[in-house]
């Protein structure tokens, strides 16, 4: 069986309707259609395969200049692990200075991917 | 009064204006100065600490403040200089500037002005919303400032009105943060803020968008308690008899976005009736000789990747100026016809073959074809299955004669010659 | 701030403009006084939300009070401009007939005016409209020369600053529940207790309470009053040169309406204020703009002056009169109630007290004196200072002097407020403010930011950093005006 799905590709603004064929048997993507880019089919397969989100927040940080300091999962997580690696940030707290990039969280819960600071804050 | 000379003087370090200093500085521009008046580069940028940005000017999709810190890297690497909490308080036409600064008041006279201030949000007493004044109302910018820079719990129960992608992304973001969303109202029959933006930031949450729908009382006289919504008919009156209370305590307005042009009126800068931002030629430069306009103080970018685009262009463009390379010459004006809400630049210089025009349509059409003609012959084409009026569109157009007579309309596809 | 005594020789309910200009008359004299408000500053009712002008005199039937105090009120005020430094702008004002229809009624406001003592008064026609005022419509006119404005609220904290630093003490957030003269002693000796229950001892009460004037005579076994609240709406438009708008421009009132019309008044900070409208409500809290209002007010204001059509509004407010006769005529005349009550003599009653008592204030306060001074003999303060001290505003100043403040002082080197260019010294000095209000309104009405074209969008964020890190006030804690208006719930981590 084949199922026919629309998926609204997101990855820019352009947002192609793109027509996905799926193969409820096998959870696999059979055929990609209305895509402008070739990232859209590979989006697609993960959006419904295995949907996946970048995580972003903000941790309490010592510091003089501000309350707190921005962060995000470097890279995207399972969209329904959000809020399991948003409490698990939520315990962080940072100490001034902080430089973008830097690793708060090696491995979130295992998924595979850090937390890092997206702001410098000296 | 101290007072300085420079070549090119740019009001506002966000995304346009770092990008304008970067090329201006790369065009040769030995005195290059960004006037900033918060206490941080970067300007809107460092509070969208959401993904999105990046794409078109880095390859890479980068948050807010990743944004930025590259345009600032970028711009630290050309040498360009800039005054934190330093606000331009008179511009007068002769590009000289008041600037009050941490080093007092400065006097400093620009061979060429960028203006790069960006935008303000619609307020509720622009819009009338009827009602109590009570606490707990806040426009979506002013509300992403609080939880994002200064980590504030601004209520715990809220509707947002207007779905354009800052009330969007306010949606998503209240969620994560605890604060429960319980829809987002929309006065128009269609969703304003970007596709990706309504599927991750509303449907992901399971968050509900109710189109045609408008916040028309707002209740409680201390704290907001309650705010009446209700469907609006064809002309955006609201329909008696659909009025529904929902207990709230917290309001978020996305109502649009204003270019903020008190400067560029004080300089005598001529604006636009549409884009509300200043009337540029595709050197970007205003009414006024030397002084330039890009990014959200010239018109409203649903992308800061573009704003910056723009950036780059008046930088460059101000340095040429400021170096006596090009001056202000005659010009054509660029005639917007059915369909088009705001287009940039206004007027085409007349030496100029190759120019990008980025139009705005008044509401989504399908099926439609763009239609640039000059002298009445058409120079472009381009059939749209869908055009949304969230986004901006860019058109690159050449070609050998003077474009001294544009125009650019919207027509349909099944009569493409009708005109 | 203020640290409350037991026993006051005066206690004032109500810290409106008539409350603290009574508060600062007073302070002249050896009192010990208290101002008691319910709200959390002054000027949190009425007087904040008027149009701010201040009247010359013709409106009010002649011998009347409202007439006395008005034309008396008047002329206090350049010398209360000298002493207190508020903002004050005398531009006058015109009245205008749309057609010949109209014009008699500028020549009975003219006649009255005269008999009330008024200078300064003219009807003018067509032309000299057009000169004063290009973008008005209007047949003919009537011209006073002595109106102004002010800022109401501006006004008010000077008044009550003022006072504050001649000894007079406020106490905020406390309404009066109680008035208990003592027994055997009826005219010289009150228990005051407020809804907090704090308790105080006075030898005077003068009930400046505005919308509850008739709660607080009931409080004492005085019913004869009854206040009729009636509301009037207003909009805000963004600032406009003088060119476009110079001075208050009033119509000739409906003849059905309970106020004097909806008007165009330049405010002090050069926005124009467009109404108010005027219907009584059912409460003195219904400070809610109505839908149907707001357009009945667009749309006179645009016959008015057409040009305002291009002019984008910044606000909308209500304002609630505190009228004693609910009634749609305007030959129906109230006028003001001020006296010492029939039975405790030692209880003074102000009650009806609206347009125009923002101008009559400084009277009112003088027959307050007056009546005090009938009965007692009142020795003056030593050392009464009638100076206020003021933070200057930056941005009213000529550049050269705007460059002296910012060497002298680091705090005028950074903008806070962009859309009023408020500078951080007059931003932490309104914190700072000799009343102790710490409140998001208290700081907007007394530094000007927060409200502009923006309405505090960018600089609100940056006062509560301020109020935070600076201060130490708790986010929590920080409200826009009520105890019931906290902004925050707290820190979200």
């Amino acid at each position: 069986m084949t199922e026919l799905k629309q998926i609204y590709c997101i990855l820019c603004p352009n947002a192609c309707a793109m027509a996905v064929s799926v193969d409820s048997e096998n959870k696999s993507i059979v055929t990609v259609s209305n895509n402008r880019c070739n990232r859209g089919p590979k989006y697609a397969a993960q959006e419904i395969l295995l949907p996946k989100r970048t995580l972003i927040t903000t941790i309490p940080i010592d510091s003089q200049d501000w309350p707190v300091v921005s962060v995000r999962t470097a890279t995207a997580i399972p969209k329904e692990r959000m809020f399991d690696v948003y409490n698990e940030i939520k315990r962080c707290h940072l100490a001034a200075p902080v430089t973008i990039g830097d690793v708060v969280i090696k491995d979130v819960l295992g998924l595979g991917t850090d937390v890092v600071v997206t702001r410098t804050i000296r | 009064m101290i007072e300085r000379n420079v070549d090119v003087a740019i009001i506002g370090g966000g995304p346009s204006g770092l990008a304008a200093a970067i090329a201006a500085k790369r065009s040769g521009s030995q005195n290059v100065l960004i006037l900033e008046r918060n206490n941080f580069l970067g300007g809107i940028l460092i509070q969208c600490i959401h993904p999105g940005f990046g794409m078109h000017l880095y390859q890479e999709e980068l948050t807010g403040p990743e944004f930025a810190a590259r345009l600032i890297a970028d711009a630290a690497k050309e040498g360009v200089e800039y005054l934190l909490k330093a606000m331009v308080v008179d511009l007068n036409d002769q590009k000289e500037l008041i600037v009050d600064s941490p080093q007092g008041l400065i006097k400093i006279k620009a061979k060429a002005v960028i203006l790069a201030m960006g935008c303000r949000e619609r307020t509720r007493g622009m819009i009338g919303i009827p009602g109590f004044r009570p606490a707990g109302v806040f426009s979506a910018g002013t509300a992403q400032n609080y939880i994002n820079m200064q980590n504030l719990q601004i209520g715990r129960e809220a509707i947002i009105l207007g779905s354009g992608d800052i009330g969007l992304i306010m949606a998503r973001h209240l969620t994560l943060e605890g604060i429960h969303v319980i829809g987002v109202h929309e006065v128009l029959p269609y969703c304003s803020g970007s596709i990706r933006n309504r599927v991750q930031c509303l449907e992901d949450f399971g968050i509900p968008l109710h189109l045609s729908s408008t916040v028309t009382d707002i209740h409680g006289k201390h704290r907001l308690e309650a705010v009446t919504v209700a469907k609006v008919d064809g002309k955006l009156q609201p329909i008696a008899g659909t009025e529904q209370k929902i207990a709230c305590d917290t309001l978020l307005l996305s109502v649009g976005l204003i270019p903020e042009n008190e400067l560029a009126r004080k300089a005598g800068v001529k604006l636009s009736v549409q884009s509300k931002g200043a009337e540029v030629d595709d050197h970007l430069e205003t009414s006024v000789p030397g002084i330039f306009s890009c990014g959200n103080v010239l018109h409203i970018h649903d992308m800061a990747d573009y704003a910056s685009n723009e950036g780059l262009t008046a930088g460059q463009k101000a340095s040429e100026y400021a170096s006596h390379k090009t001056q202000k010459v005659q010009n054509f004006s660029v005639h917007s016809g059915e369909g088009i809400a705001t287009v940039i630049p206004q007027f085409v210089r007349q030496d100029t073959r190759e120019v990008e025009i980025k139009f705005r349509i008044r509401k989504p059409m399908y099926d439609v074809q763009l239609q640039i003609t000059n002298r009445g012959q058409p120079i472009h084409t381009r059939r749209f299955q869908t055009l949304l009026h969230s986004e901006m569109q860019l058109v690159k157009l050449k070609s050998t004669e003077p474009l001294d007579d544009l125009k650019i309309e919207i027509v349909p596809i099944s009569q493409p010659n009708a005109r | 701030m203020f640290q409350c005594q037991e026993r006051y020789d005066v206690i004032v309910i109500g810290a409106g403009v008539v409350g603290c200009a009574i508060a600062r008359e007073l302070s002249r004299f050896q009192l010990d006084i208290l101002v008691i408000e319910k709200e959390d500053d002054v000027a949190s009712g009425t007087s904040k939300a008027n149009s701010g002008v201040l009247h010359a005199g013709f409106n009010v039937p002649t011998a009347s009070l409202k007439a006395k105090t008005n034309v008396d009120g008047r002329a206090c005020f350049e010398q209360l401009h000298q002493e207190l430094h508020f903002p004050m702008r005398i531009d006058g004002k015109l009245v205008i007939a749309k057609n010949d229809e109209e014009l008699p009624y500028l020549e009975k406001l003219l006649a009255q005016g005269l008999k009330n003592g008024v200078k300064g008064l003219a009807i003018i026609d067509h032309n000299q409209i057009k000169h004063l005022e290009p973008n008005v419509e209007g047949k003919y006119a009537l011209f006073s020369a002595l109106t102004g404005v002010i800022s109401p609220y501006q006004f008010t904290i000077a008044l009550a600053e003022n006072a504050a630093q001649n000894g007079t003490h406020f106490l905020f957030d406390e309404g009066v529940t109680e008035c208990r003269p003592a027994a055997g002693k009826e005219e010289s000796n009150f228990t005051i207790v407020t809804s907090e229950g704090n308790h105080f001892k006075s030898r005077w009460v003068i009930n400046a309470a505005g919308l509850a004037a008739d709660k607080i005579c009931q409080l004492i076994g005085e019913d004869r009053y009854t206040v009729c609240p009636c509301k009037g709406e207003y909009f805000i438009t963004d600032k406009v040169p003088p060119s476009v708008l110079g001075r208050p421009i009033y119509p000739v009132p409906p003849k059905h309406g309970a106020g004097l019309g909806v008007h165009l008044t330049v405010s002090i900070d050069r926005n124009v204020l467009i109404g108010p409208s005027a219907e009584y409500c059912d409460s003195t809290d219904d400070i809610q703009n109505t839908q149907a209002t707001m357009q009945v007010l667009k749309n006179e204001a645009y016959e008015l002056m057409p040009v305002l059509r291009d002019v984008p509004f910044i606000r909308s407010y209500v304002g609630i009169r505190p009228k004693l006769i609910q009634t749609k005529s305007r030959e129906n005349f109230a006028d003001f109630v001020i006296q010492p009550n029939q039975k405790f003599n030692h209880f003074i009653e102000l009650v009806g007290i609206e347009s125009p008592g923002l101008t009559a204030s400084p009277a009112i306060a003088k027959m307050i004196v007056d009546m005090i001074g009938a009965q007692e003999k009142l020795k003056n303060r030593e050392r009464w200072n009638p100076e206020r001290k003021t933070t200057p505003s930056f941005h009213t100043l000529p550049v050269e002097e705007q460059v002296k403040l910012a060497d002298q002082d680091p705090l005028y080197r950074e903008i806070i407020c962009r859309c009023e260019l408020v500078t951080k010294r007059e931003v932490v000095d309104a914190i700072n403010n000799t009343l102790g209000v710490t409140t998001l309104d208290a700081i907007k009405r007394r530094s000007r930011s927060m409200m502009g074209r923006c309405q505090g969008g960018f600089c609100s964020t940056k006062i509560v950093d301020i109020m935070i890190r600076e201060f130490g006030i708790k986010p929590e804690a920080i409200r826009v005006n009520n105890k019931q208006s906290n902004l925050f719930v707290g820190k979200i981590k």
